[in-house]
């Protein structure tokens, strides 16, 4: 398996990291944006699955759904990517000890490749239907991918 | 959104319904088990810590 430690190493003495670790301001202001990324990546997972669920906007069609929520949930992964570079700068080595860094990151990739090549394409063909199952078993690996992405997330600041 | 038009009711390709399902039951069971070791490392501390 490929050894990322001298990676970090680089990214820990960039001028990002210093940068991250000498204006405390500049951070709290970029955590401020990861959450607020977080919240609308986090709304949309909502707002589509809870649709898949049927909990929710059942008189709107779940492809419609899928379509809205995909714009705004982009917005926000890339905002909390953005964002998440910038903040891991300034406890990069921490990071890359940190186990439940690797189960946010995992679980970030997976989460990522769910939705955009299994979720998003079965979901964007007008008048699409599937099955109470199906639903089911859909939303549930979905919601689940993203509450352990947000969980681990803030595990890292208790680890 | 136009929800003026209903589309009829549209079943997806066979093959990407199989993998969506299969994708997610692997999901679910691969976060069952992260989880439960996560609580078991945690009652195995507290265990530790006051048993």
């Amino acid at each position: 398996m490929v050894d990322l430690l001298p990676w970090f190493e680089w990214f820990d003495q960039s001028a990002l990291a210093t940068a991250a670790k000498a204006y405390g301001g500049v951070f709290v202001v970029v955590q401020m944006i990861h959450l607020l990324g977080l919240s609308l990546l986090g709304g949309m997972v909502l707002l589509c699955d809870l649709r898949l669920l049927g909990l929710l906007l059942r008189s709107v069609p779940l492809s419609a759904v899928a379509r809205e929520t995909r714009r705004y949930f982009t917005i926000g992964l890339l905002v909390m990517i953005t964002s998440g570079i910038f903040m891991s700068g300034a406890v990069a080595l921490k990071l890359y000890y940190s186990e439940m860094y690797w189960a946010k990151m995992t679980a970030l990739l997976v989460g990522v490749l769910f939705v955009y090549l299994i979720k998003f394409p079965l979901l964007r063909h007008p008048g699409v239907e599937l099955n109470r199952v199906a639903r089911g078993l859909l939303a549930s690996a979905s919601l689940g991918l993203w509450f352990t992405v947000a969980a681990t997330g803030r595990w890292i600041g208790f680890s | 959104m136009d929800r003026s038009q209903p589309h009829q009711p549209v079943t997806p390709p066979t093959w990407r319904l199989r993998l969506a399902l299969g994708c997610s039951v692997a999901i679910l069971l691969a976060l069952g088990w992260f989880w439960v070791e996560q609580i078991r490392a945690v009652l195995e501390t507290l265990a530790l810590a006051y048993g």
